[in-house]
């Protein structure tokens, strides 16, 4: 069905949770939120804070203790089994063993709120199923076992399967998790994609945080205290609503760079880096990656630096010239190497070490 | 689609085995009858009186049992593990063999008429009551695991459940054998070997229509089996009414492996066994296909387990029991280690 000219996913003071033995075990309440057509939402939140609770809740395969949904304008509890599948398509967390079904027969199961009880597949139905697997490009696999896909493969299938659904809403729980870097950052690309060029609502819940901040519209953030946010993915990350939700003892949200950091005793050593080519950002991910603290030409506030790195030319590729000590006194290196400016940066680090103490 | 046509090929194959077992169950026995003559038999032409009434009375209606015997157990077992997403599901394993005994055993055992009597006496309203006991007590049995499978989601321990259920029935069954008495337990452990030649051609159409229930329950949920073999929410995702499919399913198990074991006894064996071959020879998973190819592989073990029973001669058979494993184990382990040489999953 096409989603009309409301929200295709509303909900207004939701309190979700579970029942056991009759009595509400409530997880988090006064949830109201909005999906329309064409929005990529993000859902974050550390283990244990309801995500996979609310999606299941607001797609209606779980009740909500307080409040309501609304699905293409209708109450998502009152809606049949088989309405609420048109609507909204789910690909939840869970193994399961697949047999010998085929990536098409996996893909096919898309088309069940569409066909008899015998579920003969009309050409109207390959022809969705072929689609649906051209668009999360798995085309050529159709005939392969499901079974032998890699768990990216597998990830990218079960969203056809939905596609295949057809429907207004497409609600992934957490479908980065257990992929590789590269297939996390596809399936991140696909959701924009999908939302973007097929005008689908998509409800994504992730723990990666930092993709869901590059790619998705909005944010939806529970945090430790079960409590709801939304907002662009920007704003929660200034308000330091990110940083409430997911700081620990060790880790911090940095919101000057938009990524996490450990926490540190005292300041760590500052290296100035100058340079914009491919020398340079990897000698900066060297410098974060040591612990020291990284600082650009030009960037305000900075204080002095403990070190300089200056990116240039040599005979047979780049140089690295690290400069310590004091501006007029000091000594320049150069180093052919990574390894070797590593190196050097730990000895910077082991000198700066006692004086932070002191 | 070159996967469809090479169903269809196994498909006819396995029913042309299926029907040159049962054309062998009609002609050996311990009476030698010529082929030509049991045909003639068949179709009602002027032939050997004797001849005709060992083929259609006693021949006929064993073979006719064994083959919808052979189906039902195996699209039961078929369907048990689909529905509890395990292999090792099966009316034996979750103990609903166990179940059916003891609403058998309640019947012989504890009826008020003399046990001798009362299989013969009753007749055709003993076996429909026999069957409906018998029925009844393996639904008891799968509703009672169904209820506790909800608790325990974790598949093993869903088996050691079924164990613990099949030793809870096994119980009752020798406690009520313990207070039987003689004659009465006699015939009730005559109906624990397992035969199926105790079936009279007045009481066929009663296991042949419940079978046909049962299967036709089955077949008219191919679509949801095939949901439910990915998951309970997976399934409900697709618009399916997952509690009342899954009540219609374990119906559906409960007649068939009730019907079967009220009329044939505990046959073990098909039930796990007979759907792994159905896998792995169709290398599907698609119930619209694995229905029909579980149930014709129940049916080629259980008639050539019964044509077996013949093999020492001079009048004695053997019991199907035994046969049954002894004949299908090998097979099933070639299957097995057939498809584990070429690299595939265990599915």
């Amino acid at each position: 069905m096409s989603p009309g000219p409301g929200p295709v996913l509303a909900a207004e003071s939701l309190a979700i949770g579970w029942k056991r033995r009759g009595e509400a075990v409530p997880l988090s309440s006064g949830i109201s939120l909005e999906l329309r057509g064409g929005e990529f939402a993000a859902l974050v939140g550390p283990n244990g804070s309801g995500k996979s609770t609310l999606l299941r809740s607001l797609v209606g395969a779980q009740e909500a203790l307080a409040g309501s949904v609304a699905l293409c304008g209708d109450p998502v509890r009152r809606l049949s089994v088989e309405e609420r599948a048109r609507r909204a398509a789910c690909v939840f967390t869970g193994r399961f063993d697949s047999g010998w079904f085929t990536v098409f027969e996996i893909v096919a199961f898309g088309r069940y709120p569409f066909t008899d009880a015998r579920n003969r597949l009309s050409e109207r139905d390959r022809a969705a199923v072929g689609t649906a697997l051209e668009s999360v490009g798995l085309g050529r696999f159709a005939a392969r076992r499901f079974a032998e896909l890699s768990d990216g493969e597998r990830q990218k299938a079960l969203i056809a399967r939905a596609l295949a659904q057809d429907c207004p809403l497409l609600v992934l729980d957490e479908p980065t998790a257990f992929l590789d870097a590269p297939a996390r950052i596809e399936i991140f690309h696909l959701a924009r994609r999908l939302s973007r060029e097929e005008g689908k609502a998509i409800a994504l819940s992730t723990h990666d945080l930092d993709l869901a901040l590059r790619y998705a519209d909005v944010l939806w953030l529970i945090d430790r205290e079960h409590r709801f946010e939304r907002g662009a993915p920007e704003s929660l990350a200034m308000g330091g609503a990110l940083g409430r939700a997911f700081d620990g003892p060790e880790i911090r949200f940095d919101p000057a760079t938009g990524s996490f950091r450990p926490v540190d005793e005292g300041e760590p050593p500052m290296v100035l880096l100058e340079g914009e080519d491919e020398a340079a950002v990897w000698a900066g991910r060297l410098v974060e990656r040591l612990g020291l603290s990284l600082a650009r030409p030009g960037a305000q506030g900075a204080r002095t630096p403990d070190a300089i790195v200056r990116v240039g030319r040599g005979s047979r590729g780049p140089v690295w010239v690290l400069r310590t000590g004091h501006a007029e006194d000091g000594d320049e290196v150069a180093f052919e190497r990574l390894e070797e400016l590593a190196d050097a940066l730990r000895r910077i680090t082991r000198r700066a070490a006692p004086e932070a103490r002191a | 689609m070159s996967a469809r046509r090479g169903a269809a090929w196994r498909l006819t194959a396995l029913a042309v085995l299926a029907a040159a077992l049962f054309a062998a169950d009609l002609a050996l026995g311990s009476v030698r009858i010529p082929l030509g003559d049991v045909l003639r038999a068949l179709s009602g032409a002027a032939t050997d009186k004797v001849w005709s009434s060992i083929v259609l009375v006693f021949r006929l209606p064993k073979a006719l049992t064994a083959l919808a015997a052979g189906a039902a157990l195996a699209v039961s077992g078929l369907i048990l593990q689909t529905v509890f997403r395990n292999h090792l599901a099966g009316p034996d394993s979750l103990g609903v063999g166990a179940g059916a005994s003891v609403g058998v055993a309640l019947v012989v055992l504890a009826s008020g008429g003399p046990g001798s009597a009362l299989l013969s006496g009753l007749g055709l309203a003993g076996y429909g009551l026999l069957s409906l006991a018998s029925s009844a007590g393996a639904a008891l049995v799968l509703v009672l695991i169904l209820v506790l499978s909800r608790r325990f989601q974790d598949a093993v321990t869903l088996l050691i459940v079924g164990l613990l259920v099949g030793y809870l029935a096994g119980s009752m069954v020798s406690l009520l054998v313990y207070f039987g008495s003689p004659q009465k337990v006699q015939v009730f452990l005559g109906w624990t070997y397992g035969s199926f030649a105790s079936v009279t051609r007045r009481e066929l159409p009663v296991l042949f229509g419940s079978i046909g229930l049962g299967l036709a329950l089955t077949m008219g949920s191919s679509k949801a089996l095939n949901a439910l073999l990915l998951g309970e929410s997976f399934a409900e995702g697709l618009g399916i009414r997952v509690r009342s499919a899954r009540a219609r399913i374990l119906a559906a198990a409960a007649i068939l492996a009730g019907a079967v074991t009220a009329f044939c006894g505990p046959v073990a064996f098909l039930g796990i066994a007979a759907p792994q071959a159905a896998r792995r020879i169709f290398r599907s998973s698609d119930h619209a296909l694995l229905i029909p190819a579980s149930a014709l592989v129940g049916s080629v073990f259980a008639l050539a387990a019964d044509v077996a029973t013949q093999a020492p001669g001079g009048g004695s058979v053997l019991p199907v029991n035994p046969l049954l494993a002894l004949i299908g184990a090998p097979i099933i382990l070639g299957l097995f280690l057939r498809s584990s040489r070429s690299g595939e999953a265990q599915a």
